[in-house]
């Protein structure tokens, strides 16, 4: 319900409410007061009329006294009846004529003292207040006039019917001053009912015009306040849930491209996956991965998306020659950017990229690791301001997690050609082996063998020759000594080929070079011993492990180098101890070497970057053709892991 | 709203419990009977109620006001109830009182003697005087401008009395005038107004040149100028109460004790209505029956006792 029907009803409400109350009042106060009024007048008019009637009735003058009556009632309107009672209670007059109501003299009596009484008599007549009176004080005469009420409710009547008229009149002209005053009163009302309405709707910058200083006024500058401060809020909410669904949106693809690092070990799949990602957060539609390479090779393009294929294919390489993607990869640089205006030779200037756009700037986002850029990760983009600084730093995020993922990717290559390497060394060693011992076999029996068996004969012969020739005998007994130190001396070269035991015995440097004299010399290589640094006793896995280091290289001088000249140098640090072996052969290329396809030809090299790496040390090989090799190998002196501990005694052994 | 239409119900309600405070009683005015067929209220029932009657003197509802007035001194003293009765002018009360109409009885000296030569009424007590006496007198008065200078001028004139059976209203002017020879047939004309104040107001009128009247309203309306004294009486006996010879002797002890105690000028003058106009103002003294002895010789010679 409206206000102003409220009022309204209020007011017809309070004005009947009031005008029943008035008229109920005058009912009873004006009613009351004529009541009193008609009974004081009758009283004293009863009272001057006893007053008056004392001597005639004192003197029995019953004429007098019925005169008096019926003058009163002829007199006054008012006055109903009158009757007498005399000195000795009975009726001595009245204004009845012939005969007396039966009722009317038990009605009212005065009993005792009493002096007057009035009593409300119900007649046909209607109310009839009758009013008795002592005609003289100490005697039993009464006096009785009926005053009749019917002028009191007359006026009363007539009151309330002007009361009445009032408040029918005083209701319209309030209906109409409520209206006026509603209308006057809801008006700001109904606008800012409005206006709450429009705010409800989500017009937030509903303001309600402010038209009075009246408590409405405040009301609407309170609504104009909340109005602001829910604007302010809700701006702030946006604000908030849009940070939150920016960040869960960079959140999301972080995930996205942790799930596609994560489920993808294929490198280049990784890329797609994730470039994807980045061009849907980045709502972008063209992008590219480049990874890094070495040797100053171009970078490559491992994945792309929204470009041309013939861009794809060729224009990235010239792209890279001038662009900072480029720089990016040679310097390291961490810091994402954003490449604009393209140059001029940028293939993806001008490159359409739908809705009537236009490529003009591309992101440069370090794919970086370990403090190294592995690649770059490139968004093209229509606007510069496409990529924000929140933009910026999601994709480097992006771009450090890619950085990881390939360097992950590089380090799982690694790891696999290493096993790879590891599983064809130790097929190697297992060959050596075989080999070894069938050469070890294959001496003891051409060599020990047939000796002991020729021994086994001698002695047989000096046996027989011993009986029957004793010179004989000696002489062949000396024949067979000679025999049994050439046996010796073979089986001493057995093992010395195993393992020299000068090594175990006077350490590094004389089994060097006792290696080097028997094998190199022995083939007309001229061998140079340098030490370098105080010389002492190694641990001996590192005295091993040099040592046989030393020897492949030897090895493979005599195998492949056709070497004139060796030098052979150690030098001892405080800290690491390294070798190197240099040789004036034919040399080799040292890639196509270690990245041969069966590894058969850098079986050597790999075995001494192997032991190296079990010890903790570098290995290095410097080799061109037609101009020597240079090996070089250091190993710290600190104690390597268990691992390797056990590899190098694997290994020794 | 609710608040307001509950309190404006609650002011209806009040309002109408107001108005309907009193009841009406039923009466059909139209329903007439014969007054031989009316059923009047019963009296009170009241244990004992001694009748009091009185000599009218004065205007008749004045005379009631002050005898009711006295009554309540009497009830107050002697735990009796008593009743005013008025009886008829000219005797009423001598014959009231002699039948038993009534019990005790105001009545003047005339009106006593003639009760006791009648019915044997005993007077019990006189109204003291100014002076302290049971005795009063009686004056002949004319108007201020009149040629009347003495009693004996009186002869020949009109003359104005008050009631026949009022003593100092006619036996004892007429005592006077009989005592300087004057009988009523020496006189002009005459008249028995009835009361001291009709008598007053015949010769103040001029209906009547000379007038005899009690001596305290003759000597009142005298100090107003309204009359001129020509005479006044020796003192005779006043009025008094007087009982009836069959009432309880334990009840006129009573009473009479009350009255000898009356005080009404000090004490007792609360509640008393005018009984300064009464013949008995200052109280009471016990009579005696010596007293009347020459009023009872007087009334026999003018024949007020038959």
């Amino acid at each position: 319900v409206k206000i102003g029907t409220k009022l309204t009803l209020a007011m017809s409400v309070l004005v009947v409410a009031m005008g029943l109350l008035t008229v109920a009042a005058i009912h009873v106060v004006i009613g009351s007061a004529l009541r009193q009024e008609l009974q004081q007048k009758g009283l004293t008019l009863t009272g001057h009329l006893a007053e008056y009637l004392a001597n005639p009735l004192l003197d029995n003058e019953q004429l007098v006294v019925q005169q008096a009556l019926d003058d009163l009632v002829n007199g006054e309107s008012d006055v109903e009846y009158a009757y007498v009672i005399g000195f000795d209670r009975e009726l001595i007059a009245h204004t009845f004529g012939n005969g007396f109501p039966a009722d009317l003299l038990a009605a009212n009596p005065l009993t005792g003292d009493e002096q007057q009484r009035v009593r409300l008599l119900d007649t046909e007549r209607g109310y009839v207040r009758d009013v008795a009176f002592r005609v003289l004080e100490g005697m039993d005469a009464e006096l009785h006039v009926g005053f009749n009420e019917q002028g009191i409710r007359r006026s009363l009547g007539r009151t309330t019917g002007i009361i009445t008229g009032l408040a029918v009149l005083a209701m319209l002209v309030g209906w109409v001053a409520v209206s006026a005053l509603s209308r006057f009163i809801t008006r700001p009302l109904v606008s800012l009912t409005q206006g709450v309405h429009r705010l409800g709707s989500g017009y937030l910058e509903e303001v309600v015009p402010v038209a009075s200083g009246d408590e409405v006024g405040d009301l609407a500058r309170a609504f104009n306040r909340m109005a602001a401060n829910l604007r302010m809020t809700i701006e702030q909410l946006r604000a908030s849930e849009e940070g939150y669904r920016r960040r869960a949106r960079d959140l999301a693809a972080l995930n996205a491209v942790a799930q596609a690092i994560s489920h993808q070990t294929d490198l280049e799949h990784t890329m797609e996956r994730a470039l994807n990602k980045v061009l849907e957060v980045a709502e972008a539609r063209a992008g590219w991965v480049c990874l890094a390479r070495e040797n100053n090779r171009p970078p490559l393009l491992i994945a792309y998306q929204g470009l041309p294929l013939e861009i794809a294919r060729q224009g990235m390489a010239l792209c890279f020659g001038d662009c900072l993607c480029s720089q990016a990869l040679r310097n390291h640089d961490l810091q994402p950017m954003i490449v604009t205006p393209l140059a001029d030779t940028c293939p993806i200037k001008g490159m359409d990229l739908g809705e009537g756009r236009q490529a003009v700037c591309h992101t440069v986002i370090p794919l970086a690791a370990k403090g190294r850029v592995l690649g770059v990760l490139s968004v093209v983009g229509h606007d510069p301001a496409c990529f924000g600084d929140e933009m910026l730093e999601l994709l480097g995020a992006i771009g450090r997690q890619l950085g990881v993922a390939a360097e992950n990717a590089r380090l799982w290559d690694e790891l696999r050609r290493r096993e790879a390497l590891r599983g064809q060394l130790l097929n190697k060693v297992i060959v050596a082996q075989e080999e070894e011992r069938r050469r070890i076999a294959r001496e003891l029996h051409d060599e020990t063998s047939q000796s002991l068996a020729s021994l086994v004969v001698g002695l047989k012969a000096a046996q027989a020759a011993l009986s029957i020739d004793p010179a004989r005998s000696e002489e062949i007994l000396n024949g067979l000594r000679a025999s049994i130190s050439q046996t010796v001396k073979e089986l001493h070269n057995i093992i010395y080929d195993l393992r020299p035991t000068l090594l175990d015995d006077l350490g590094l440097i004389p089994a060097l070079r006792w290696y080097a004299e028997s094998r190199l010399e022995a083939h007309g290589v001229e061998v140079e011993l340098g030490i370098k640094g105080t010389a002492r006793r190694l641990p001996p896995e590192v005295e091993t492990a040099l040592f046989r280091i030393a020897q492949e290289a030897m090895t493979n001088v005599v195998r492949h180098a056709r070497a004139s000249q060796v030098r052979l140098g150690l030098e001892f640090g405080t800290e690491a101890v390294a070798i190197h072996v240099w040789d004036n052969g034919c040399g080799f290329e040292v890639e196509e070497t270690l990245d041969a396809e069966d590894g058969r030809r850098g079986f050597g090299l790999l075995g001494i970057q192997e032991r190296a790496t079990l010890l903790g040390g570098a290995f290095e090989v410097h080799s061109q053709p037609g101009k020597g090799t240079e090996l070089r190998v250091q190993v710290p002196l600190s104690p390597p892991g268990g691992e390797d501990g056990q590899d190098t005694d694997l290994v020794g052994g | 709203l609710k608040k307001g239409i509950l309190l404006g119900g609650v002011l209806l309600l009040v309002l109408a419990g107001c108005v309907s405070q009193e009841q009406a009683l039923p009466v059909h005015l139209s329903h007439l009977v014969a007054e031989s067929e009316l059923t009047r209220p019963a009296p009170t029932q009241e244990e004992q109620i001694i009748t009091f009657g009185f000599d009218r003197r004065l205007e008749p509802k004045e005379d009631v006001k002050m005898y009711v007035s006295f009554l309540r001194y009497l009830e107050r003293e002697t735990g009796y109830r008593f009743k005013l009765h008025v009886s008829s002018r000219d005797g009423g009360v001598v014959r009231d009182l002699g039948i038993g109409v009534v019990q005790f009885a105001a009545i003047g000296t005339l009106s006593y003697l003639q009760a006791r030569q009648r019915y044997g009424v005993r007077m019990l007590v006189r109204g003291l005087n100014a002076e302290g006496k049971g005795e009063y007198q009686a004056i002949i008065f004319t108007r201020p401008d009149s040629d009347i200078q003495s009693i004996e001028d009186i002869r020949g004139r009109s003359f104005a009395f008050g009631a026949r059976t009022s003593t100092q209203g006619h036996l004892l002017p007429r005592l006077m005038l009989a005592e300087v020879g004057i009988e009523l047939a020496d006189l002009k004309a005459f008249e028995y107004t009835g009361s001291h104040a009709d008598c007053a107001n015949a010769v103040i009128s001029g209906r009547y040149e000379v007038g005899g009247m009690q001596d305290t309203l003759a000597r009142s309306l005298a100090e107003r100028g309204l009359i001129r004294i020509i005479a006044v009486s020796r003192y005779y006996p006043s009025s008094g109460i007087a009982v009836n010879p069959n009432v309880d002797p334990q009840i006129v002890n009573v009473v009479k004790e009350a009255l000898l105690t009356f005080d009404p000028l000090g004490e007792d003058a609360a509640g008393l209505y005018h009984w300064e106009r009464s013949e008995m103002p200052n109280g009471f003294i016990s009579a005696n029956d010596a007293d009347y002895v020459e009023l009872q010789r007087w009334a026999e010679r003018f024949g007020l006792l038959d």
